[in-house]
């Protein structure tokens, strides 16, 4: 396997993707530290020490206990909202463009001119969608969260609360590693789970002479509605298609969701939550689904890519 | 001595349509081919299949590999210049050079940078901004860059002007031909590359009409100039192409089936030799037309055809 070759068609995505890639989780980054920053920068005195105090209690309340480190995970979890949000738009944004942009602007005769095989485009491009995108995210909340705390320290240090104080023990306790471990559990195991939609999207893009969103969606709408037509008007047999995607598009994770809800400690129960819809959803049959999908825009790359 | 491209029983259809028909071609180390046709004639395709871009039935062989089945091996000697002004938009010139560094085995990225430092095209700059005659330039350094052993290039040139057209097959000669490398090129501007061809294929429908050396058939073929008191005789000669234009009437003669004891050509008029435009479009023309020139001609002497 050559490694500087994948590496090399890695850089590609990110420099042809740079403004999802990049500029996106960065320019998100920024703002929210603005929006927090002005926020902070504009207390008073009092207020900036009433943050200090927040800080000190929190950490006086950091006991390593289950309730403690719970409460510290779902409070990094929620701030990484917003990234993987805009992280999934452009997923979807990116699995739809991946093949067809490079048809539409005809570079696909310069890139299929050079010594890289079809199969290791494709898997990039899979694993750029599926795996950098929402990485650079959670990687631009991390810096987003450790910067604001460092700012939020700041604060407190000119409210009052002097560097000798427990900053640096409430900074220890917050502990963003586990909930992005359990966050990048996540992201295999939706990846796992939406395995055939992301390769259906992959392949309406290489199909795609314009327009791919379409070329995903009417297909799909098609089917359900002449579905519709044939059990509601004539009258003949029961919704298939219909019932089949919405067994696999709903959650069903059972207990496992109560227990983790319930528990007080998430960082535990929160895998548990994760895999459960692994076991759920990630079936041979969604798999093999997926595999044809790929199997089938591998093909096209191979034999259509230049033919109008 | 091996062919470095050998194409064998090539054929390629898009539903009934036949794109190529039973294409058989070699080109040797040394050689450069000049793939000439009409429009549609089949030429991109069949550099297409070379490249193993699209299906065909048939048996290809570039550099011994076959491009359907061996592709990426076949592509660590091959390089490729497209119709169509196919670097993305996106690119930086730096990134181009460092992409091209990661993913061929055979690139030199001195190299390339030395040929773009004699090119005003910055390193910093991104494709979008770059006129179409630098882009062109900007290919020219990455694929010049490869040691490749095959050149292909589709219309390399289409769209640019003439002083960026020159320089281009300038650098080409200079800076990428050896007699152990093989170049095929098509292109619809034949009197500007006829000088650098070693051998000239004209393809029509799909099918090699003529494959041969460019010396051997600028010699088989020659350009009469009649006088209007030989028009009637030179006619005779089954001319592949009549050109008559105010009062003077050109001829393309093919010297091998002139009758034996026949008179120099040199007593019926003046005698050039033809480029290769001339031969290819006296070759290429439906009959139709070269009889109907034939056909046209005046019964009486003094009229023009």
């Amino acid at each position: 396997m050559n490694y500087l070759q994948i590496l090399s068609s890695f850089k590609r995505e990110i420099w042809e993707y740079k403004k999802s890639l990049v500029w996106t989780p960065l320019v998100l980054a920024i703002l929210l530290f603005i929006l927090l920053a002005s926020h902070l920068l504009a207390l008073n005195e009092y207020q900036a020490a009433k943050v200090g105090e927040f800080i000190a209690l929190a950490s006086e309340l950091n006991d390593n206990s289950a309730r403690s480190l719970g409460r510290n995970f779902a409070f990094v979890l929620v701030i990484f909202i917003p990234f993987l949000l805009i992280a999934v738009i452009l997923q979807i944004k990116y699995f739809l463009a991946c093949l067809f942009d490079e048809r539409r602007d005809l570079s696909v005769y310069f890139w299929r001119s050079l010594p890289v095989s079809d199969a290791q485009t494709i898997a990039v491009k899979f694993v750029t969608g599926a795996f950098v995108i929402p990485l650079v995210f959670i990687v631009a909340g991390a810096l987003f969260i450790i910067a604001a705390l460092l700012l939020a320290s700041l604060v407190s240090v000119f409210g009052g609360l002097g560097p000798d104080t427990s900053i640096w023990t409430f900074f220890s306790s917050i502990g963003i590693l586990g909930p992005i471990s359990t966050i990048l559990i996540g992201v295999v195991a939706i990846t796992i789970w939406l395995f055939p939609v992301i390769t259906w999207l992959m392949l309406a893009s290489m199909i795609a002479q314009r327009a791919p969103f379409l070329w995903a969606v009417l297909p799909v709408l098609a089917i359900l509605i002449a579905e519709f037509i044939f059990v509601e008007i004539f009258g003949n047999g029961s919704f298939f298609f219909i019932q089949i995607l919405e067994e696999y598009f709903r959650l069903n994770p059972g207990d496992s969701v109560n227990i983790m809800l319930n528990s007080d400690n998430m960082i535990v129960q929160a895998p548990l939550f994760v895999n459960s819809i692994i076991f759920a959803k990630a079936g041979i049959v969604p798999i093999g689904i997926g595999c044809l999908f790929l199997a089938a825009t591998y093909w096209l790359r191979v034999n259509r890519s230049h033919e109008a | 001595m091996n062919p470095l491209i050998n194409i064998t029983d090539l054929s390629k259809s898009y539903g009934n349509k036949h794109v190529l028909d039973k294409i058989e071609l070699s080109v040797y180390p040394g050689q450069i081919l000049g793939l000439v046709g009409p429009n549609g004639a089949g030429k991109s395709t069949c550099l297409h299949a070379l490249l193993g871009l699209t299906s065909y039935t048939g048996d290809i062989q570039v550099n011994g590999y076959s491009p359907n089945k061996q592709r990426i091996k076949m592509l660590n000697d091959v390089a490729y210049i497209s119709d169509v002004a196919v670097l993305p938009k996106w690119l930086k010139v730096k990134e181009a050079l460092e992409y091209m560094q990661g993913v061929h085995p055979n690139f030199n990225f001195e190299k390339a940078k030395a040929f773009l430092a004699k090119t005003n095209i910055s390193q910093s700059a991104k494709v979008k901004t770059l006129s179409k005659g630098m882009v062109t330039q900007l290919h020219l350094a990455l694929i010049l860059a490869v040691d490749a052993k095959v050149l292909i290039l589709d219309e390399p040139t289409l769209g640019l002007d003439i002083l960026t057209r020159r320089q281009f097959y300038k650098h080409l000669l200079e800076d990428f031909y050896t007699e152990e490398k093989c170049i095929v090129v098509t292109t619809h501007q034949i009197e500007e590359i006829e000088n650098i061809l070693t051998d000239v294929a004209f393809i029509q429908e799909g099918r090699i009409a003529v494959n041969a050396n460019c010396e051997e058939l600028l010699n088989r073929y020659q350009l009469l100039a009649v006088d209007n008191e030989f028009l009637v005789q030179a006619s005779a000669l089954k001319p592949l192409y009549i050109n008559s234009m105010m009062g003077l009437h050109s001829m393309l003669i093919d010297t091998q089936i002139l009758p034996e004891n026949f008179p120099p050509l040199s007593e019926m008029g003046k005698v050039q030799t033809p480029s290769l435009a001339d031969i290819f479009v006296g070759l290429m023309s439906p009959n139709e037309i070269q009889n109907q020139s034939v056909v046209s001609e005046p019964k009486t002497e003094g009229e023009s055809i």
